[in-house]
């Protein structure tokens, strides 16, 4: 490649756009949810982005990581992430309160849940523990164009019922007849008259037909190789299965090279993918 | 491309024009095994002769060990700016295959999301080629990486009583027009350089056979007792990873000044050799032993980018088979996954 | 937000950890405006006990060392452990292999009553540690990042990798190329590559790295003439208090 031009091209792909935390909700004993929107309106209103796609959060002066937005795309006043305290940077944002400033990369990933080849069939969705969140994106978009989807399942296991997250939009959607939702927990307790193990073994209830059936399926890494093989009992064909991957990220950009499985880039190519594209693709599941 | 020729007696003249006009890194020795590229004030300091240098010369001039991205001052508001460096050098005696690693570069750092960091140094950096002998553990040929067919602003190519020039650029054009003597090149020349091709070729010694690898190693893949056997001296000290010229994988740190006012966004070299490379936060490491992360490795050099870019990103340099302490040999681990699917 | 209170203490060594912090320099000023040192022994006459971050260097070996640590470990909420005596007992494990009192007899001969000395252990034997800046000396630089990380509110990112990648990146050639050895492949980073920067093979001062393959590290240096002895007297150096994997039972 022959490289002439000398334009002065000072925006650079690392610089994050500055935001504001506008609230903060404690959804479980390690999760909260934040609201945040970019200090500049117009960057605000030009922020569009697909389910399944996420952000890159830097905390000023102490580091950076990757996020899946959790909101419905279509509301546009701010966006919402749901946030483990696990690393660094997540344990700050814990830590920080309404109105604090931090910076935002994004939105990244081509790879996002297809929710326009999802209309007119079924869905099913399969989440275990924070694999919730980036599924919260897509359902919240279907249930606002619920009459163009058929019909809409949610599986969901979680640790114990602590755990369970998103319980008000849980508790709402069991009251509705348009969406059915199982929940297991692996540690009951005295209270929990619900599903108990591995959401694993709900799958085979599942009746919906698999030529006209989406599968999406997101949870922590151990989880996908199970999930396959009830989905594959199933007949659910591996082009109509959606997952959404997690790996180590720097950049979100597709540089740092730390996210990539063979010749894929969880950021760039991903976070999702048909099971098609990585069925042989070694290390993926 | 323009096919020049310039006599050698004026040869020393041009190089002294362009240390007194430019920034100019070129090759020196280091110390008694090693060159490094570094800037060279006079023409005597410069020894295009060398066989070996450390890390890629493109490599040091373009992505940075460590390298300030971003900065950004914390106050009531929050001031972010770019850190982007462009100054003009030219980066002398690059031999091809470096060049070729520099093409990946290139190519990563533009697809998909363009990196400014690096892009605005490379449009900066003027490439003037030349050959150098290969070590005994350089297989580039096998890896279409010895000659260069671009890359370069000028390509000198020494033959007997002259230098063999290619142009690649309107700026190493305008540079070879303001500083050498130059004539066209004739069918005598190209006869020549022909020649010269062809005795080069000659020089290298290592060959590996990389023809079928692209499917075998998905065989390969599998078979535990092969990496643990290829594996099994490996320190994951990250060495080969830091000396390749199209090793790219980095971190970003988020650092803040003592005073607390002043952060920057830093990048620094990782390596995928290295357990922490595939850990994330929930503490799951992805690659957890140092078999899955060796071959990784071989399929991120040897498979991964014929996919994107459609060509390896092993330029088949050797510096990772000089550096391993362990003695792993990418060479003999490719032969050796073609002897095991085909014997 | 109102600074940390900070104490600099030293028990059993040289001393030169608390020089190297205040051979930071130009960065010395940025932290002691950052911090609030309130005992230092190399530095400051003033003494208070109310402290949040202590920052320890030596080893103990004295009865009296033993009441000093437990009494900062009880006042001190985060604890950092400074340089190889701190982190790991340093040389002055090297008297444990002799036995306390073989070591007394040596060095006081019959005046050896008099003095206060018991087995040499790091910091940690007593207290618990929160985290550990290795070296000797500690790299001044990574002090600085520690107290920094711990201002601003995330963990300190201690290197868990071998020595050659600093020295890598730093463009160094091998020192293995002149036929020094260097215990640089199994060892921790974080000095940026110090010693082979200059020339000479790394000494594994700040300890090996989590997951060493000594069995490499043991055939290395064996091409290089050295025998197991020599090669665990080069672990022992600056780690006869731990348990370093040894090259017999590491075989397999």
């Amino acid at each position: 490649m022959v490289l002439k031009t000398k334009n002065e091209n000072k925006n650079s792909i690392y610089v994050p756009d500055i935001a504001r935390i506008s609230r903060i909700e404690k959804l479980s004993p390690t999760e909260k949810l934040f609201n945040i929107a970019f200090e500049d309106e117009e960057k605000q209103n030009n922020f569009k982005f697909l389910p399944g796609q996420f952000i890159e959060l830097t905390i000023f002066g102490l580091g950076e990581a990757p996020f899946c937005l959790a909101s419905n795309p279509n509301n546009r006043e701010f966006f919402e992430l749901c946030v483990r305290n696990a690393g660094n940077v997540s344990s700050a944002l814990h830590r920080m309160e309404e109105g604090s400033k931090i910076g935002i990369r994004g939105p990244f990933g081509k790879g996002y849940f297809p929710f326009e080849k999802m209309r007119n069939h079924n869905v099913l969705l399969i989440a275990g523990g924070l694999g919730l969140v980036p599924l919260m994106s897509l359902i919240k978009y279907i249930m606002q164009h619920r009459e163009d989807y058929r019909e809409i399942m949610i599986v969901y296991g979680a640790v114990n019922p602590d755990s369970i997250l998103f319980k008000n939009d849980i508790g709402y959607w069991s009251n509705r007849s348009d969406i059915s939702i199982c929940i297991s927990v692996d540690n009951p307790d005295d209270k929990w008259t619900g599903e108990i193990g591995v959401c694993t073994k709900l799958i085979p209830r599942v009746n919906f037909p698999p030529e006209d059936t989406y599968v999406v399926v997101c949870g922590p890494p151990v989880m996908y190789k199970y999930v396959i093989v009830e989905l594959e009992k199933k007949n659910f064909k591996p082009e109509n299965i959606y997952l959404s991957l997690e790996r180590r990220m720097e950049c979100g950009v597709g540089k740092c090279n730390h996210c990539h499985i063979g010749n894929k880039l969880v950021c760039v190519d991903g976070p999702v993918f048909s099971l098609w594209e990585i069925i042989n693709l070694k290390e993926a599941i | 491309m323009l096919y020049k020729v310039m006599d050698k007696n004026v040869y020393q003249d041009f190089i002294k024009a362009l240390i007194s006009n430019y920034e100019f890194i070129g090759p020196a020795r280091k110390d008694r095994s090693v060159h490094d590229f570094v800037p060279i004030k006079n023409i005597s300091e410069l020894d295009t002769n060398y066989m070996r240098t450390t890390i890629p010369p493109a490599k040091k001039l373009l992505f940075y060990p460590t390298e300030k991205l971003v900065n950004y001052e914390v106050g009531k508001s929050i001031d972010v700016k770019p850190v982007v460096e462009s100054k003009e050098r030219i980066l002398f005696g690059i031999n091809a295959w470096d060049i070729n690693g520099m093409n990946f570069l290139d190519e990563l750092f533009t697809t998909d999301f363009i990196d400014e960091n690096y892009i605005s140094k490379r449009k900066n950096l003027m490439v003037i080629g030349m050959d150098s002998q290969p070590t005994e553990t350089n297989f580039s040929p096998s890896m279409g990486a010895d000659y260069a067919k671009s890359g370069f602003d000028i390509y000198l190519t020494e033959l007997k009583d002259k230098y063999f020039i290619r142009i690649g650029t309107a700026r190493g054009n305008e540079i070879i027009q303001k500083y050498a003597e130059v004539r066209n090149a004739t069918a005598e020349d190209f006869k020549d350089y022909d020649k010269y091709l062809d005795d080069y070729r000659m020089k290298f010694k290592l060959n590996v056979d990389i023809k079928n690898f692209y499917d075998n190693f998905e065989l390969i893949y599998n078979n535990e007792e092969f990496w643990k056997k290829v594996a099994k001296d490996c320190y994951s000290c990250g060495s080969c990873n830091l000396v390749c010229p199209t090793c790219f994988c980095f971190n970003i740190k988020d650092d803040m000044e003592l005073n607390l006012k002043e952060g920057n966004k830093i990048r620094e070299w990782d390596s995928c050799m290295i357990p922490e490379y595939g850990l994330v936060a929930g503490g799951h490491n992805f690659r957890p032993n140092k078999e899955n992360r060796l071959k990784q490795r071989y399929r991120c050099k040897l498979k991964t980018f014929i996919d994107k870019f459609g060509k390896y990103s092993c330029v088949g340099c050797g510096r990772c088979i000089e550096t391993c302490l362990a003695k792993i040999n990418i060479a003999e681990d490719i032969n050796s996954v073609k002897r095991e699917v085909s014997v | 937000m109102s600074k940390p209170k900070v104490g600099v203490f030293g028990f059993t060594g040289c001393g030169g950890c608390q020089l190297e912090i205040l051979n930071l320099e130009d960065q010395l000023l940025d932290l002691i405006s950052a911090v609030d040192i309130v005992h230092f022994t190399e530095a400051i006459t003033e003494h208070s006990d109310n402290y949040e971050i202590a920052l320890v260097e030596g080893s103990v070996s004295t009865e009296h060392g033993v009441e000093r640590i437990k009494k900062i470990g009880n006042i001190a909420k985060i604890i950092v452990a400074v340089g190889a005596c701190a982190v790991s007992g340093g040389l002055n494990c090297l008297k444990n292999l002799y036995g306390t009192e073989r070591a007394m007899e040596l060095v006081y001969g019959d005046k050896k009553d008099w003095i206060d000395s018991i087995e040499v252990k790091p910091i940690d034997q007593y207290i618990k540690v929160d985290y550990y800046a290795r070296g000797c000396p500690p790299n001044r630089f990574e002090i600085v990042d520690i107290v920094r990380s711990l201002i601003v509110g995330r963990k300190p990112e201690i290197p868990n990798y071998p020595v050659c990648v600093e020295c890598k990146r730093n463009g160094n050639t091998c020192v293995y190329e002149f036929g020094m050895t260097c215990m640089g492949p199994v060892s921790r980073a974080g000095c940026n590559s110090r010693c082979p920067n200059s020339g000479s093979g790394c000494e594994a001062c700040r300890g090996v790295i989590d997951d060493p393959n000594v069995n490499a590290q043991k055939d290395l240096l064996a091409r290089y003439g050295l025998t197991v002895e020599d090669i665990m007297e080069g672990f022992n150096l600056y780690n006869a208090c731990n348990k370093v994997p040894t090259v017999e039972n590491k075989n397999n």
